[in-house]
């Protein structure tokens, strides 16, 4: 039986490999798309860690810096371990203008997050020199920066550019911002912009191993809720999700491109087992004469289907996989997109929507022919 | 000579199921590509219909948005005293020192965004009279007053007319709504400079905006901000300044096109395994036709022709499929502004045209090789086929 499925699918080869083709090509899409939408949540930049890092802002907006005296307050409250500033320094490198962020933030605090390792004599050189910077490595490879190079970051919102030697580069999921000093961000700002002087964008927070780090965060909330600024503090995770959800309706988009692709795919496969079912219908009038139940032709033409489909459904998944673990995204990308894991589950999923689709296509057209009765179909020339 | 079009639609006809299921794979196709380039069109649209060509707006040099963009408050008064500004209703300078600040607010629906306020200057509001007041008033400064465009005010939280909205200690009343059609300042909440300045301790402002006199005016005017030390601003003509932000649609574009293509490449292998059908069935229909005297150019023609319309068909269904979508309103972050921009889904009629051309792209592409097939056959073998 398996071998006459196989035979019958091998029957007319460009079709066969049309078909499969064309599912293989939606399905590399299917598995893109889920994988773009997960990255899209940052939940690639999740871990163990990652829940203990608390982000503590200004509530009313991102533009409202707080001032620096919070950083005593904020380590002195029940259940917080470190505190270090957080500010944002948007800036581009040299020419051509190559837009990012570096991170101004504690020396004492960068390097040691566990999820950001950092080899220990290059943080020490860090630590001892205010005007480094921390780069991460897929940095280093994209500009071919070597440790001890001098280079510049210019302000496109501050009025002043960082210069910084670098002295170390550290791993990790985040793989975008240079860590700088934030006592040297902060004396650039009490030179060219008084007004900004000794307020940083956000604290980062890390709370001690057991406690609930929700807990910190409302604590932290409650504690400055009459304060001269109020803040918002919310874990590193849920100030990714922020983004995400300031994107809007994309991922809703990209679901709905989704759900067209995967539509698209069963109507190519229908008409494929239709086509394959038409120019049976004598053979299949013949199989039911010598014996062969209705319930075994149909499980016959599904079969074929899933062969078909299932093959090209495979062969679009595991390309998918391969083609994303060879290329490196974050470097055709130019670092816009750091991650794009294609994660199991995404890959299960696909091969049971590759397997589902199969049987869907298959069974009207089957249903269809074996219904027909013998006689009709017996006489049937085409 | 070649065989009449008559024949390939009633081809396509007799062949009900299969040219359906084909017309509508490729339709769905060409429906993201459509949708995809609506979305780009929308952002692009409200970008471009932005701007009075007289006016003139000025931000820090290097800075990529009005948002982003920090002009201390000595050049800013330095530019307000420059030579060639137009006069306005009340006789005064037509010019407006404003501040921008972003405040995160939560959308009506879920989740939040960073909603723009705009702090404008006396002459403000004349420089842009595409905002006309819908509802309520106009806010009055000292008051901290908000009017909201009727966009932001539909789609967040404490933004509707009567409503308070709370920036920390500060708690501002919305007075008014204004509609801005469908330009940026659609996607904007007004309120004075003064207030937004005193509320979030900016003596700082984002950019500057002007009415020239009239053309020659304006080129000095800008060749004036930048040259001049005390100010080195980045200034163009506002629409100018508004189309540079059409970049802000870049990352939706590539993304489109990248699955629009990735797609193609399906459905065309999907066209491809029709038109095959279709020749293989009809070998001795083709062996008549050219026992008849249609050259095998003429055939292959026919063949061609068919793929075409089976695609164009599916190009002009996918279309009609995303028409719905046209003037949906919809809102995404604007990453070089950092907030929410709204605009409506554009499908134009130079889109819907582009549509079916990228469908008759994949019948050309999926017909060419059956069609070749078709004109090889040998008519004498195609008779005998059964």
């Amino acid at each position: 039986m398996v071998k006459l499925i196989l035979k019958n699918a091998l029957r007319n080869r460009r079709r066969t490999i049309l078909t499969a083709l064309s599912v293989a090509v939606s399905l590399f899409l299917l598995v893109s798309l889920r994988t773009m939408i997960i990255e899209l949540r940052g939940q690639s930049l999740m871990s163990e860690q990652s829940a203990r890092r608390l982000i503590t802002r200004s509530s009313v907006s991102l533009q409202l810096p707080l001032p620096l005296a919070y950083k005593e307050r904020l380590r002195r409250l029940e259940g917080v371990e470190t505190v270090s500033e957080y500010q944002w320094f948007p800036c581009y490198y040299q020419q051509p203008r190559e837009p990012m962020i570096t991170i101004a933030a504690d020396p004492g605090f960068a390097g040691t997050d566990p999820d950001y390792p950092v080899p220990p004599d290059e943080l020490a050189a860090f630590r001892a020199d205010p005007t480094s910077a921390l780069v991460p490595v897929k940095m280093m490879q994209r500009f071919g920066w070597k440790l001890g190079d001098r280079v510049t970051f210019s302000g496109t919102v501050l009025p002043f550019d960082l210069a910084v030697t670098i002295r170390g580069t550290f791993t990790g999921p985040a793989q975008n911002a240079p860590i700088t000093h934030f006592s040297y961000f902060n004396e650039l700002a009490r030179r060219a912009m008084p007004s900004r002087v000794d307020r940083t964008m956000a604290f980062l927070v890390r709370t001690r191993p057991g406690v609930s780090p929700a807990e910190v965060g409302r604590d932290i909330d409650a504690a400055f809720a009459n304060a001269e600024a109020p803040t918002l503090t919310e874990s590193e995770k849920d100030f990714t999700l922020g983004f995400a959800s300031m994107l809007g309706n994309v991922a809703l988009f990209i679901s709905v491109i989704a759900a067209a692709v995967v539509f698209a795919i069963v109507l190519v496969a229908t008409n494929t087992m239709s086509m394959a079912v038409r120019e049976r219908t004598h053979e299949i009038a013949v199989l039911k004469t010598i014996g062969f139940r209705p319930a075994q032709i149909v499980a016959m033409i599904v079969g074929e289907s899933l062969a078909i489909s299932g093959g090209g459904g495979l062969l679009g998944v595991i390309g998918a996989k391969a083609f994303f673990t060879t290329f490196d995204i974050y470097q055709l990308t130019s670092g816009i997109v750091q991650h794009f894991n294609v994660t199991p589950e995404t890959i299960g999923l696909a091969l049971a929507l590759a397997v589902g689709m199969a049987v869907v296509s298959a069974i009207i057209p089957a249903v269809r022919g074996v219904l027909r009765p013998i006689a009709a179909g017996l006489r049937d020339v085409t | 000579m070649f065989i009449p079009l008559k024949y390939n639609l009633r081809n396509l006809a007799v062949r009900r199921t299969s040219t359906m299921l084909t017309v509508f794979g490729i339709g769905v196709s060409v429906a993201v590509f459509v949708a995809t380039m609506a979305l780009v069109e929308g952002i692009r649209q409200t970008f471009v219909t932005t701007g009075d060509p007289l006016n003139v707006l000025a931000i820090r040099d290097g800075a990529q948005s009005e948002t982003g963009s920090i002009i201390e408050p000595g050049a800013a008064l330095a530019a307000r005293t420059l030579p060639g500004i137009a006069t306005g209703t009340d006789g005064r300078p037509l010019v407006s020192l404003e501040r921008m600040v972003y405040v995160n607010q939560e959308r009506r629906t879920s989740g939040s965004s960073n909603v723009v306020i705009r702090g404008l200057d006396d002459g403000g509001r004349e420089l842009r009279p595409a905002a006309r007041l819908v509802a309520g008033r106009w806010y009055t400064p000292g008051r901290r007053e908000l009017t909201v465009s009727r966009t932001i005010a539909a789609r967040f939280r404490n933004c509707a007319l009567g409503e308070e909205l709370v920036t920390g200690k500060v708690r501002w009343s919305v007075v008014g709504i204004f509609d801005a059609g469908r330009t940026a300042y659609a996607s904007e909440i007004w309120t004075s400079a003064g207030d937004l300045g005193s509320a979030f301790h900016r003596t700082v402002y984002s950019d500057v905006m002007m009415r020239a006199a009239d053309a020659d005016a304006q080129r000095e005017l800008i060749a004036q901000l930048a040259a001049d030390p005390r100010m080195r601003l980045d200034a163009r003509t506002e629409p100018a300044f508004y189309a540079t932000q059409t970049k802000a649609s870049t990352p939706v574009q590539i993304l489109g096109n990248v699955i629009a293509v990735v797609m193609a490449v399906g459905s065309a292998f999907a066209a491809m395994n029709t038109m095959y059908a279709a020749v293989a069935s009809r070998g001795r229909e083709v062996a008549v036709l050219r026992a008849l005297g249609f050259s095998r150019a003429a055939i292959a023609v026919s063949f061609v022709t068919e793929a075409l319309l089976l695609a164009v068909g599916g190009g002009v269904v996918g279309g009609i499929g995303v028409l719905p979508l046209n003037g949906v309103t919809t809102g995404t972050t604007n990453w070089m502004a950092f907030s929410e921009m709204t605009f409506h889904f554009a499908v134009t009629p130079a889109l819907f045209a582009q549509g079916v051309a990228f469908a008759a792209v994949m019948g050309l592409v999926g017909g060419i090789l059956p069609a070749l097939r078709a004109s090889r056959m040998s008519p004498a073998q195609a008779m005998r086929a059964l």
